[in-house]
């Protein structure tokens, strides 16, 4: 009993900061894509899911309600031959103003994280 | 064969299993539930249920109408359980993601409001650590008899840990891993189970109307659930002693029924005692028995009936066993009636004892079980009582000093009994054994007198006067602090002069310590 729980906290532990990763750059990626073309949630979905950055795909929708809701992103409907009328999401002035600062700091942390393993070597 | 029911989702109609509409249902709550406190969760919702839709259109086509709860479960597992779409939760609980492979891990704590007696914290507790949850309750139950520390235990846990609700909770709760066998496996039998508890839900409707009350009901159900298991250990701890008492007879090693009187243990079982108090003492006894027993099954059975079913008929057994304690008491009654019968007269025997040598001084000693009472024996000479094979021994002689104008020593002794004429009584009376032993200047007294069991206890009681002749002296032997002895003298004797041996001279006016 006593091992299982030695055994959980171990692994709860790599896996929290996986996710913290994840977490941070999921929220860059998703602007990331909307700056390119308005997308609709499930085109979000495919191209994350292509890159192996979600595992479930509810994840986006809580993401995208809370950028919606910090103004960074803004919707309009559309009707679609194949199913219900889609939501295509796009960045609002904010969110272009928002991402382009994630940028910098993405630039300057995949600098970082290149240089330190490269001086490792 | 399956009944449909129809959806609107995202404003599109899909006919579904109700099976699958139940679990689907229960999702969409649960998503509500958690991100209650986010703003704008209806509309977070309309977007998942847009993609509900979208994923459960690929799964239909012309010869396929209706979405299975296999459809659902499907495109749960696609989207994720509800707990998962939480970014925070996420951090906390990452490694259960995708971990499903590891059973156990998936398990979390909750209340099994189904399974539960009171508020489910036992099994819930039970599932976590995935043993009965009997064991669980037993120690709880232990917890309350220890000082009480498990109800708030209990309160806190009941508090503090989340109930399961919806359909992935109670799988967590139950470390089944969540895909689509479990679920489908455990919806099926939540439908089951929800068919059996829907006419029991449709009495308690009228109750839990009001939602304001349904904690203080819940409340009211644990106190009584509390109560009643607290009666059953009551009764079954009552019927054991009551068993052991009744047919356990001495000696007994392993249960030894002795009985504490005053100081003094009484090594003997409660028939042998009903039988040397009562007249007719089978009768007695079994009257007895029935008496403490009848009480002790209505406890029994009415914890019995709060745990288990509140519509457990138990009326003919309740009158029947009224009527026996009925009886049982009438018996009684007359059996207590004709006891105390024996009690009508009163006889008084005594025999005198001249010494006839001409002492100036005598001792007195006292002599208890073979063993002279000294200075060095400090006991408190409370009555006595004990059943030796087929004898009663009681204790303690009462002894008086008196001075006299005899010219020789002298002493009685009294031998007083009841019985239901003076006839029986004087048998009874002359049936005590007891002699006080004199050698030489030296008077003995057993502090102790005998009689046979078959006599019973018919206030038999001995006592010894030590008359003594004006001048003369009479040494009393041993710590007699606490012994019932009277010495007749013109001032109080206080007991706390008796607690060395001392020499007493006869006077006129009354015996005198003289060192």
């Amino acid at each position: 009993m006593f091992l299982y729980f030695c055994q959980k906290v171990v692994i709860m532990k790599v896996e929290n900061t996986q996710a913290q990763m994840r977490k941070g750059i999921l929220e860059y990626c998703v602007l990331s894509i909307l700056s390119k073309q308005e997308c609709y949630p499930s085109e979000i979905i495919l191209q994350l899911k292509a890159v192996e950055l979600i595992v479930v795909e509810g994840t986006l929708y809580p993401l995208l309600s809370r950028l919606k809701n910090a103004d960074l992103l803004d919707y309009r409907w559309e009707e679609s031959n194949e199913g219900p009328p889609r939501k295509y999401y796009s960045l609002t002035k904010k969110g272009t103003d928002f991402l382009k600062s994630l940028k910098e700091t993405w630039v300057v942390l995949k600098n970082a994280v290149q240089q330190l393993e490269n001086e490792k070597l | 064969m399956k009944k449909t029911t129809t959806i609107n989702l995202a404003g599109l109609v899909f006919h579904i299993e109700e099976d699958g509409y139940q679990v689907l249902r229960d999702y969409f709550d649960e998503v509500k539930r958690i991100f209650s406190t986010q703003e704008g969760v209806d509309e977070m919702i309309s977007d998942i249920e847009a993609r509900f839709a979208e994923l459960f259109q690929e799964r239909l086509n012309p010869y396929k109408e209706v979405l299975t709860s296999q459809d659902v479960d499907e495109v749960i597992a696609i989207m994720g359980m509800p707990n998962e779409l939480d970014e925070d939760f996420e951090d906390e609980n990452a490694y259960e993601q995708r971990d499903f492979k590891r059973m156990h891990s998936n398990r979390k704590l909750f209340r099994d409001i189904d399974d539960g007696i009171i508020g489910g914290v036992a099994a819930g507790t039970a599932h976590f650590f995935n043993i009965d949850p009997v064991i669980i309750r037993a120690l709880w139950i232990i917890f309350v008899l220890l000082g009480g520390s498990g109800v708030l235990i209990y309160i806190i846990a009941w508090i503090a840990i989340p109930p399961a609700r919806t359909t992935s909770e109670k799988l967590q709760m139950r470390g089944e891993y969540v895909n689509l066998d479990t679920i489908k496996g455990y919806a099926q039998n939540f439908g089951k189970e929800a068919k059996r508890g829907f006419n029991k839900a449709s009495n308690t409707m009228m109750n839990s109307v009001k939602q304001g009350n349904n904690f203080v009901i819940r409340l009211g159900k644990a106190f009584l659930t509390l109560i009643s298991i607290l009666l059953l250990i009551i009764g079954v701890l009552s019927l054991t002693s009551l068993s052991l008492s009744f047919f356990i007879s001495y000696p007994n090693i392993l249960f030894d029924t002795s009985i504490q009187l005053n100081d003094n243990v009484v090594n003997t079982n409660f028939p042998t005692l009903v039988d040397v108090f009562f007249a007719n003492d089978t009768l007695a006894l079994f009257s007895l028995f029935i008496l403490v027993l009848v009480p002790i099954l209505f406890l029994i059975i009415l914890g019995i009936k709060l745990l288990f079913s509140q519509k457990m008929k138990v009326k003919t057994l309740s009158i029947f066993l009224l009527v026996i304690w009925i009886v049982a008491l009438i018996s009684m009654s007359i059996i207590g009636v004709y006891t105390g019968l024996d009690f009508k007269e009163k006889y008084k025997s005594e025999n005198k004892v001249t010494i006839t040598e001409d002492y100036n001084q005598i001792s007195l000693r006292f002599i208890e079980e073979d063993i002279l009472i000294t200075d060095f024996i400090d006991s408190d000479f409370d009555d006595y009582f004990a059943i030796e094979q087929d004898q009663i021994k009681l204790g303690y002689v009462n002894v008086q000093v008196i001075p006299t104008e005899d010219s020789l020593f002298y002493y009685t002794i009294e031998r007083s009994s009841n019985g239901r004429t003076l006839k029986t009584a004087k048998e009874r009376a002359d049936r005590i054994q007891f002699e006080v032993e004199n050698q030489d200047s030296v008077l003995t007294v057993p502090t102790r007198y005998i009689f046979s069991k078959e006599d019973k206890i018919r206030g038999q009681e001995v006592g010894v006067k030590i008359y003594v002749p004006y001048d003369k002296v009479i040494v009393l032997q041993g710590n007699l602090e606490d012994y019932p002895i009277s010495i007749i003298s013109s001032q109080k004797v206080s007991k706390g002069r008796l607690e060395q041996t001392s020499s007493w001279r006869s006077e006129k006016s009354g015996m005198k310590q003289i060192d």
